[in-house]
């Protein structure tokens, strides 16, 4: 019997489950501004450290104040990106009505100046919502290690991987997918929820893998102030980060 | 105000029904002797094979370990057993009826030598239901660092990391368990599905971090008659209607787990599953619901 040919009026596959994230290619001119500051703060003896607050076995991770990043002319940009995210993954997931209003404020920022056989092992961020990580400085670490047995395979140093399931990444399982890895590129800028785990891994050799690391607070709220999602604590933010610096 | 009662519970067990279960077996002291004896052997044999390809590892040694190597150290059983303890006792937890037929067999195997700055990223394992991890040489590389912000902090370090669930670790969340960390020791072995995501984070300074991984395929069947499977013995087994496991059938031999080196151990093996006396004392630590 003939079978019949014709085409599907629609075939469409689609993710609708899972958590939904943000990538973006930033501007020169905040990227640069980023670097210059990053620099500042890198060079800047009494430049404080975040370490103590953060996972890495990294020596040089540095706060980043609210005022540095508006002395540097970002700060509004990076708050509208967090925006976006918020309310485009409010769209994606059914939960936005043209009425509701968004709040969202950064509550934290640091940089992370990695250098050869440091690491950030696997890590969510606590008292936030939001989580993100911007590049700034990425030397190629690519296929430094030479070891005879990986020869064609891909080389995870430097990069940073996003857990977010196991069962979601079964062998032999096309279907779904559990982690994701990035190789790090500067002037990218990734959003995510804060609880997704996430790493990096180390590299070897010289350079340094200068990222920027900021957490936020989000709600969503009616235009009558009903609570539709987010903080429902209202947290302040940490005074760390709004004193210190001046802008 | 009434007076309140203040009589205790006649039960309160705090249980976890869901999640995947896993081993943490203390090997005898004879057994991972032998095993750091084998390794030696191998890493010494110039005519070993690496098994790097086929491995995730950010490491330069990680060599192939031959059925034969463990049957001539005398822990092939050994390990067997604990596999075949493993699948019996997480079908018993599963209520699954006594008269099952199970049949597991260990399909590839390895070592991991590593050294300063070398790490496993996250990975599965491929071919195989289950995985397993033992530790045979763990030199103490915690607070090598030395970094002044992380002083009093936990120390990753050489440490094996396994991951199942980031939603499960949601910070401020006491209920619920995502990820979960050992510090490897010599002597321990871990048993986990082999699905189950895990990495090991790079140390510094001296000393080797030697351990031996291997996977194996388990079926379980409903009682006979049916198809006929085969035992590591080489018996074939009347069997019914295939429960859990592998649906592919056991993947018996691995290109390289029993040809390179060609042994005759299953006249050796003693593992008829129809009777327990290749298996534990499995301890099922967590309940389920009554």
């Amino acid at each position: 019997m003939q079978q019949i040919s014709t085409q599907p009026k629609q075939f469409l596959v689609k993710k609708d489950y899972g958590p939904t994230t943000a990538e973006i290619i930033m501007p020169d001119d905040v990227t640069d501004a980023l670097v210059k500051m990053s620099d500042g703060l890198f060079e800047d003896s009494a430049g404080l450290s975040h370490g103590q607050n953060l996972a890495g076995v990294i020596a040089t991770e540095l706060r980043v104040h609210q005022a540095d990043l508006i002395n540097a002319g970002c700060y509004e940009w990076l708050e509208s990106a967090v925006r976006g995210y918020v309310q485009n993954s409010a769209v994606m997931n059914g939960q936005w009505q043209d009425d509701y209003e968004i709040s969202s404020n950064i509550n934290s920022c640091w940089t992370v100046n990695q250098f050869a056989n440091e690491y950030n092992p696997l890590h969510n961020h606590t008292n936030c919502e939001i989580s993100a990580v911007c590049y700034l400085k990425i030397p190629d670490v690519k296929g430094r290690r030479n070891l005879d047995s990986k020869k064609g395979k891909q080389d995870e140093d430097g990069n940073i991987t996003f857990m977010y399931s196991a069962s979601s990444n079964m062998p032999g399982d096309i279907f779904s997918i559990g982690i994701t890895s990035f190789i790090p590129a500067a002037g990218t800028l990734l959003i995510f929820p804060s609880y997704l785990l996430h790493q990096v891994y180390p590299f070897i050799g010289e350079g340094e893998r200068r990222s920027m690391a900021f957490n936020a607070n989000y709600q969503i709220k009616t235009k009558h102030g009903g609570f539709i999602a987010g903080n429902q604590l209202g947290r302040p933010l940490p005074s760390w980060f709004i004193e210190g610096k001046q802008a | 105000m009434k007076e309140q009662i203040t009589s205790q519970p006649l039960r309160f067990e705090i249980q976890r029904w869901f999640g995947p279960l896993t081993t943490v077996c203390e090997m005898p002291v004879e057994i991972t002797q032998a095993l750091i004896d084998m390794s030696d052997k191998i890493i010494e044999d110039k005519k070993t094979k690496q098994h790097g390809s086929s491995l995730a590892g950010v490491i330069h040694k990680e060599l192939k370990v031959y059925k034969e190597d463990l049957v001539e150290a005398g822990a092939f059983n050994f390990l067997e057993s604990c596999v075949r303890t493993y699948v019996q006792t997480v079908a018993d937890s599963c209520s699954m009826p006594k008269d099952v037929v199970i049949v597991s067999h260990i399909n590839s195997c390895w070592t991991v030598s590593q050294f300063a700055n070398e790490y496993n990223p996250i990975h599965n394992h491929t071919g195989c239901e289950i995985s397993a991890v033992l530790y045979l040489k763990t030199p103490d590389v915690t607070g090598r660092r030395n970094i002044p912000s992380k002083q009093h902090k936990q120390d990753a370090d050489g440490n094996i990391t396994f991951i199942y669930n980031a939603g499960s670790e949601r910070p401020g969340d006491i209920f619920e368990k995502g990820l979960v960390q050992f510090t490897p020791q010599a002597g321990k072995l871990l048993i986990f599905p082999s699905y189950l995501l895990h990495q090991v984070y790079p140390f510094i300074g001296e000393g080797e971090r030697r351990s031996m991984a291997f996977n194996a395929t388990y079926q379980i069947f409903k009682p006979g008659p049916g198809m006929e499977v085969e035992t590591d013995t080489g018996k074939g087994v009347a069997v019914g209607e295939l429960i859990a496991g592998s649906q592919g059938g056991i993947q018996y031999e691995k290109p390289y787990f029993l040809r390179p080196k060609e042994v005759s151990v299953v006249e050796e093996g003693n593992y008829d599953n129809h009777e327990e006396k290749n298996l534990f004392r499995g301890n099922y630590s967590d309940t389920k619901p009554k």
